[in-house]
């Protein structure tokens, strides 16, 4: 019978070649370069404590899908893989494995698959481990391994000495900033291998230029009008780990171009009022977090315009 | 080129596919034995005017219009009677159809009439005629738009009174769909019998009435004999347009050639715009100067393992086995139509009809079968959606019965191009939903 391997479905009968497994893929590309930065700056470590996060992450996720939503193929999307690397990347090298370890089981477990899983979260998963880590081992999540220090001095981060010693913005040399030779997380030091990974995915058209253009222009544009320095203020923190790879998750940022840009530009400011006016010298993740909150509600103001409606007078 | 038309920024540019591209149009011999479908047009079916047992001539009328939407039925081959009612068609649905079966002096009869065939007007006379006695004509042909969504053609021409005068003739050759090239082979071979049809079109249309022809550059050679057949009539300007899918569709075409904006829930006429396709103009041309019925079309059989992958002209009620003869090995899906927008069949079985554009035979690559993964609101189905809506949302508010919500964000709008599907990454079915909720405000 030839009509046994005939398919029936509704159209298109056609698709793009992307899945969501290929995207991903293609984001732990983008972030490889910045993790290798990190492991050249901070050493080996740094790439245990991300395989460390990965692990927990893909642990976490197997078994809440398996025995939560009864799903068992949910690691193949890759998500996991990239909520773990993510996480590691936000934290400091010299991080206790244990504790690497609890943030990615509590990065999915309760950023992500205590929601439903897959597309449902309103969070980055990602920051949420790394917020849960920053609020329960405050010690342990500020204690910055100094860059390319064989002997495991610690000391601060650029932005918490400036607001804590008062560091003369003017005295720091940008071109360290940009190879990443300063204190930090181990992926958001290396700001040229951040921008690389980025504009990789931008070319891909994995993503759009609008999300992390509005976050940084908004910044900079805040640093020029209050008197601080654009650049250090552009290249310090995790600014661009959090504006090129957690800002623009899928699943917690808005539809709509109009959406993105609101998104984008409330990250900026909220950023920038934390790392200024704050008590953290840190604000991206939180900015980031607040906005994944505001997303449903973006959503809802910036739909887009039907085609041929007329706009009410 | 700094003055080619896009309908905007939306819409997707899948593989084009036109592997027919350049294969002239081959005649398909008259078959022995038609099975006439009766549901030729969008409005009811025709009602059979032969019986069984009647003996009829090639162009006879065999079904009568009921009202305004539906169209006449005529058979493109002399012969026999056998059968009135239920047929088979190629979505499987059946419907009420005509069997006619040829003896073999009606078959020489019939070739002998095609080397006969004399015009019945000379191109200067088609201004001597009123626009009564071209709409007259043109349902009296039977004619339905031919680019599928088969309203009767001349409906379409004498819009009703209180209606916005029309402005503009758009011909529609944007043939956007993948594998297609039924209308890019007519354009290339006989352009000067369209723009004959258009001109009779606008006479009907009335004199302050100008046409625009819209191809996609895709179509170079396409673009440059409509260009030159063009040249002596100052009201027909032929534009090529960037290729884009869903640039065929009414909406996005008006949008493109006119830079007008169709509000939701209207039709072309409410910014002065009538659209038909180049192969209705052929027909008409056909109706008006040969006095022949629409009986025959021009369609594209294609696949990459279709050996017989081609454009052919094919009298309707041709059986589809008669085109195709065995399905190759490889073919999991057959489709009627283009891959965009066409229905999937579950075999080959039934027989042409006047809204079928191609028949494809793709395998495994060509059309595969995707894993459906949760949703990651990527967004990229609001990016393409043409018609500005927001297809995660609607696909999600059909799937959970929330038909007042969906109706709410516009699900009317849907015209069902398949952009969303297309592009979504988790490879949900999401026109399907659509459709589904579509059907449910509907009914409401």
């Amino acid at each position: 019978m030839e009509g046994n391997r005939i398919t029936v479905t509704g159209s298109p009968h056609v698709s793009a070649k992307r899945t969501t497994q290929s995207v991903m893929l293609n984001v732990i590309a983008a972030l490889l370069p910045a993790l290798a930065c990190g492991i050249w700056i901070f050493g080996w470590r740094s790439a245990l404590v991300a395989a460390v996060t990965i692990a927990a992450c893909m642990l976490t996720e197997f078994l809440c899908a398996r025995y939560m939503l009864g799903r068992r193929d949910s690691l193949r999307d890759c998500t996991a893989i990239v909520t773990g690397l993510l996480l590691a990347m936000t934290l400091p090298s010299s991080i206790p494995l244990p504790m690497a370890f609890a943030g990615g089981v509590f990065a999915i477990g309760v950023g992500k698959m205590a929601f439903g899983g897959s597309g449902q979260n309103i969070f980055n998963p990602a920051l949420v481990g790394r917020v849960f880590l920053l609020i329960s081992f405050p010690v342990e999540m500020t204690t910055w391994p100094l860059p390319l220090s064989p002997d495991g001095l610690t000391g601060a981060t650029l932005l918490s000495a400036m607001k804590e010693s008062g560091v003369d913005a003017a005295s720091i040399d940008v071109a360290q900033l940009a190879i990443g030779n300063m204190g930090g997380s181990l992926g958001e030091v290396g700001a040229i291998a951040l921008v690389a990974g980025w504009l990789y995915l931008t070319a891909r058209r994995i993503i759009r230029l609008v999300i992390p253009v509005a976050i940084l222009a908004s910044i900079a544009l805040l640093a020029a009008v209050t008197g601080n320095s654009v650049v250090v203020e552009l290249l310090s923190g995790g600014l661009l780990l959090g504006a090129f790879f957690m800002a623009t998750d899928y699943v917690t940022s808005p539809m709509t171009t109009k959406g993105m840009i609101v998104y984008g530009i409330l990250i900026g400011v909220i950023t920038f009022v934390i790392r200024h006016y704050g008590s953290y010298p840190e604000g991206i993740s939180f900015a980031i977090l607040i906005m994944n909150g505001c997303t449903p509600l973006i959503n809802k103001l910036t739909r887009p315009r039907v085609f041929g409606e007329r706009r009410k007078r | 080129m700094k003055n080619i038309r896009r309908f905007g920024r939306t819409g997707v540019h899948p593989p084009e596919m036109k592997l027919t591209a350049g294969s002239p149009i081959k005649d398909m011999p008259l078959p022995r034995r038609v099975e006439i479908s009766l549901a030729q047009s969008l409005g009811r079916p025709a009602a059979a005017v032969v019986k069984p047992g009647d003996h009829v001539n090639r162009f006879d009328l065999i079904g009568e219009a009921q009202g305004a939407v539906s169209a006449n039925v005529h058979t493109p081959i002399t012969g026999t009677v056998k059968s009135v009612g239920p047929i088979d068609t190629p979505d499987g649905h059946g419907a009420t159809g005509v069997v006619i079966e040829a003896s073999d002096a009606d078959h020489a009869c019939d070739l002998q009439s095609i080397c006969d065939a004399t015009p019945l007007i000379t191109p200067d006379g088609i201004g001597r005629l009123s626009p009564q006695e071209i709409t007259d004509a043109i349902r009296r042909a039977g004619i339905v738009g031919l680019g599928g969504a088969t309203f009767p053609t001349a409906t379409k021409l004498s819009p009703p009174p209180g209606s916005p005068r029309c402005e503009f003739l758009l011909i529609n050759g944007a043939e956007c769909e993948p594998y297609l090239t039924c209308d890019d082979a007519i354009m290339r071979e006989m352009p000067g019998e369209i723009i004959t049809g258009i001109e009779i079109m606008l006479r009907a249309l009335g004199d302050d009435v100008r046409c625009i022809v819209g191809i996609e550059d895709n179509k170079p050679q396409a673009i440059r004999e409509m260009t030159v057949a063009a040249r002596s009539h100052s009201r027909i300007t032929v534009m090529p347009m960037r290729t884009r899918y869903p640039q065929g569709g009414e909406k996005m075409l008006v949008k493109a050639l006119t830079g007008r904006s169709i509000a939701p829930g209207a039709l072309p006429i409410s910014e002065g715009v009538i659209i038909q396709n180049v192969a209705t103009a052929l027909a008409v041309y056909h109706a008006v100067v040969w006095g022949m019925p629409l009986v025959e079309r021009v369609m594209t059989v294609s696949g990459k393992d279709c050996q017989a992958a081609g454009n052919y002209r094919v009298p309707v009620g041709t059986p589809l086995k008669d085109i195709v003869g065995s399905l190759p090995d490889t073919t999991v899906r057959i489709v009627n139509g283009g891959t965009m927008m066409g229905r999937a069949l579950a075999g080959i079985q039934g027989s042409t009809t006047k809204g079928m554009s191609g028949l494809l035979l793709l395998n495994s690559q060509e059309a595969p079968l995707r894993d459906t993964t949760p949703c990651v609101r990527c967004g990229r189905c609001v990016e393409v959606c043409p018609m500005g809506l927001e297809p995660y949302l609607l696909a999600k508010l059909s799937q959970l019965g929330r038909i007042d919500d969906a109706a709410a964000r516009h699900v009317a709008d849907c015209m069902e191009c398949g952009c969303c599907s297309y592009s979504c990454m988790a490879g949900r079915p999401l026109v399907d939903w659509i459709k589904v909720g579509k059907s449910m405000a509907r009914q409401r």
